[in-house]
């Protein structure tokens, strides 16, 4: 039954296509995969889109110029990652946004709750001083979760 | 069997609405009855729904294709245990084994708690009622498994028939590890609801201390357990069965189980800062909302096809009413945490950035922004298709770029973290804590760098696991060698009962290192290395090390399917190490007539030689072969069961805490034995 697949020949560097080939998905519309892991048998359109970036890679074309010619030729859907421009740029810049965000909420809180404990009267930080002697001597004893 | 199974499923329908109403009014009346009534009829839902799927399954069993859902997931000539798993395997039968199980830890949780905690029960029950509600509806209205086989006559009317055989099970899910994947993650996702209704339950009898928490704190490590096996062996399964190389593709199904673990992990964490100091009582609640939501949504995702995934096999129709379902709970719990703010103040103040405190609050912003990030990838195709009018996609490369830096991050402080002590961190502790870990991290890097790994992102994974395997070593050590002088035990005996008298703090140390070689193997995948080339038999491909000669090729013939096998000769070094057999497969039955890959893989703990069979040639004189060079895959599996290991012994009961409650129950019984005596 020898099932029969498209051969791969590439002339230009392998690893260099393989880059590039990662910064696109197969068009084949049934995988949905990354152009490099699209591996579905009797595939019509990973080989010759890996073909195509290995002869444009040794007519001396650059990875942009590849890029662009792809974005091109088949749509932007054909890039795997979001392009960084315009509303696209969004993308990339919300979930560090947000961390960062998140970052200084966590900060200003722990300073808020900070500024309230010092706000204690200098009684209670006498007896604070005294608790806190307490427990590490109690460290010695139980450890600590 | 068909219509038991039907009337099983209306049953059930009514006993969980009865089950609701009788639960709220029997509390609303102060009536007993009503509410352990109430309580039964929970408990009679589980002997309704066992009742339907072991219809199903006898179904699938005798393959009876009058049953349409059968018809379209098995075949005559299926395996058994695929029939079995073919429950799971499509649309309505996985949604009625998500309803089964929501069923059965309902069961075990009223068993377990109901005389404990008898004022939040109720609401429990009526909560997790609620969802299964929703759930005996969709499997009765919208994705009924006992629907019939039809076929549509030239006037649309339908006329039942029954087909000759079935269109067999998708060919990608014959696999063993399709078997035991959707499961493990289905109880994971499943088994959130619980202390999420325990949280409404608190919330609405405003019992806010850390009681919920304490009594569901197994459930959660034990959902977030089985999620956690449930990811594994997904990833497993792509690994095995769709032949690229890999095992973690960002497919958004694959996101859809990764968000909640996330949310459930940073929830973990953080409950124990309630537990300990009585904070954070406003961000747990908004945690295990978010965990139960982003499970309900992993399942949307999973079952609607509302963003284009590799698992087509799951799409179909239901999205719209998992919207509305998931809409309404969220609204309902945001209603709830906002009434109740005020009942949720914290009882102790953060005083230092440098403390364990502030640690945990950074671990959760870490997690909870991984899981924002592979959110918003899943689901930017959708928002920018709606601003832009414009389709996009987002791949791996985007998840790796935007991941990886915070998962380092991650690692980082799950290193820094537990060294931390609670309140506040002294600058000596700090540098008694930090000074060898960090040296010994920092120096490993030298060799590291030296022995080739360049890639950056790589190189800081190693280091900063490293890292946290000092600190890891290094509290083991610690506690075991203060033991060895106190009792004379041996080093490894003190490491023992060293775990067994705080299961928890040393379960988490040992999840904590299963982690960190689960990154390590996730690390290594920056250096795979493939190659590819057309064989006859005699030829050879090298990679690295390895060679690969062509043996035989050969045709197997089974009543499920016909292959292509290759027996291919790998040698290392130029020494025969093993026999590899990658196969190309055709399923006879069905829908699906795409070949399906059988990868061959040779496993070490340095590296995986894997072995793809892509097809034969034009002339069917050689065979298409693909190797890949797979460092470190091996530590992804080992840490995953190291995760798992650490999540038992976490689970375990303290030996301080049993032999405690034993000299508790001693006193109280010997003055009974004094009085007995006299």
């Amino acid at each position: 039954m020898l099932v029969v697949t498209a051969p791969l020949s590439l002339a230009a560097d392998r690893q260099r296509v393989k880059e590039i080939g990662q910064k696109f998905i197969c068009v084949c519309g049934v995988c949905n995969q990354l152009l490099t892991e699209c591996n579905h048998f009797g595939c019509q359109s990973s080989g010759p889109m890996l073909a195509e970036i290995a002869a444009e890679l040794d007519e001396g074309q650059t990875d942009q110029s590849i890029i662009s010619h792809f974005a091109e030729k088949y749509g932007i859907t054909v890039l795997s990652a979001p392009p960084v421009s315009g509303f696209n740029l969004t993308a990339w810049i919300t979930p560090f946004a947000a961390l960062i965000i998140g970052g200084l909420l966590v900060v200003y809180f722990v300073r808020q709750f900070r500024s309230k404990w010092r706000a204690v009267p200098a009684a209670d930080v006498d007896v604070a001083k005294y608790q806190q002697k307490v427990e590490e001597e109690l460290k010695k004893f139980i450890p600590e979760d | 069997m068909a219509q038991i199974g039907q009337f099983a499923l209306a049953l059930a329908w009514v006993v969980t609405a009865y089950s609701i109403i009788a639960s709220l009014l029997g509390i609303r009346l102060k009536h007993d009855n009503l509410i352990a009534s109430g309580r039964n009829a929970a408990l009679g839902t589980v002997a309704c729904i066992t009742t339907a799927i072991v219809c199903l399954g006898y179904l699938f069993a005798v393959s009876d294709f009058s049953i349409k859902y059968i018809a379209a997931h098995s075949n005559r000539d299926l395996p058994i245990y695929f029939k079995v798993s073919s429950i799971w395997g499509g649309q309505e039968g996985s949604l009625l084994f998500w309803g089964w199980l929501l069923t059965v830890y309902a069961a075990l949780v009223i068993i377990q708690n109901w005389r404990k905690h008898s004022a939040m029960m109720p609401y429990v029950v009526a909560v997790l009622m609620s969802t299964s509600f929703f759930f005996t509806w969709m499997h009765l209205f919208v994705v009924n498994p006992f629907n019939q086989t039809v076929f549509l006559q030239a006037d649309a009317s339908p006329l039942p028939f029954v087909p000759r055989d079935g269109q067999g099970l998708n060919p990608l899910l014959q696999d063993p590890y399709m078997v035991i994947h959707p499961p493990m993650l289905y109880l994971g996702f499943v088994g959130f609801a619980v202390p999420f209704a325990f949280a409404m339950a608190a919330m609405i009898t405003k019992q806010l201390g850390d009681t919920w928490i304490r009594t569901t704190r197994r459930w959660t490590m034990v959902a977030w357990m089985f999620l956690s096996i449930g990811i594994l062996l997904g990833g497993k399964w792509a690994y095995h069965e769709l032949g690229w190389g890999g095992f973690w593709a960002w497919d958004p199904v694959e996101n859809a189980s990764l968000m909640p673990w996330l949310i459930g992990t940073a929830f973990l964490n953080s409950v124990m800062v309630q537990e300990k100091k009585g904070m954070l009582k406003v961000w747990n609640m908004v945690l295990i909302i978010l965990t139960y939501i982003m499970s309900l949504f992993g399942t949307l995702l999973t079952r609607s096809g509302m963003v284009q995934s590799v698992h087509a096999f799951a799409q179909s129709p239901v999205g719209g009413y998992f919207r509305a379902f998931i809409i309404v709970a969220l609204s309902g719990a945001l209603y709830l945490l906002f009434d109740r703010l005020p009942y949720l103040k914290s009882e102790n103040q953060m005083e230092s950035i440098v403390s364990r405190e502030s640690s945990f609050m950074f671990n959760n912003l870490i997690l909870l922004a991984a899981c924002f990030a592979v959110f918003w990838g899943t689901v930017f195709p959708i928002i920018s298709e709606a601003v832009t009018g414009s389709k996009i996609t987002v791949g791996a490369p985007f998840f790796n770029k935007v991941n990886v830096p915070i998962a380092i991050f991650l690692v980082f402080l799950t290193g820094v973290g537990p060294l931390l002590a609670w309140r506040r961190a002294s600058p000596n502790s700090l540098r008694r804590n930090f000074l060898w870990p960090a040296i010994i991290a920092l120096a490993s890097g030298v060799p590291l760098y030296l022995l080739g790994i360049r890639h950056f992102y790589a190189w800081l994974s190693l280091v900063m696991s490293i890292f946290v395997t000092v600190t890891i070593v290094r509290e083991f050590y610690k506690g075991a060698a203060a033991r060895t002088i106190g009792t004379g035990e041996t080093l490894v005996e003190a490491i023992v009962n060293l775990t067994l008298r705080n299961t928890r703090r040393y379960g988490g140390y040992v999840i904590h290192f299963g982690f960190i070689l689960l990154f390590v193997g996730l690390a290594g995948q920056a250096f795979t290395t493939d190659a590819e080339g057309e064989m006859a038999i005699g030829d050879t491909i090298s990679i690295r090390e390895y060679t690969i000669r062509m043996d035989k090729l050969a045709i197997d013939d089974t009543p499920n399917y016909s292959a292509d096998k290759a027996t291919v000769s790998l040698f290392e070094y130029g020494k025969k190490v093993a026999n590899l057999y990658p196969e190309k497969r055709l399923y006879k039955a069905g829908q699906e007539t795409q070949p399906t890959t059988e990868v061959s893989i040779y496993s070490t703990a340095k590296n995986d030689v894997y072995v793809v069979f892509q097809g034969g040639t034009r002339d069917g004189k050689k065979a298409i072969v693909q190797v890949f060079y797979n460092p470190l895959v091996m530590w992804v599996w080992i840490g995953g069961i190291v995760l798992v290991v650490g999540t038992l012994i976490a689970l375990l009961p303290n030996k301080k805490a049993i032999l405690r409650r034993r000299s508790e129950i001693e006193s109280k019984e010997e003055p009974k034995e004094i009085e007995a005596k006299a």
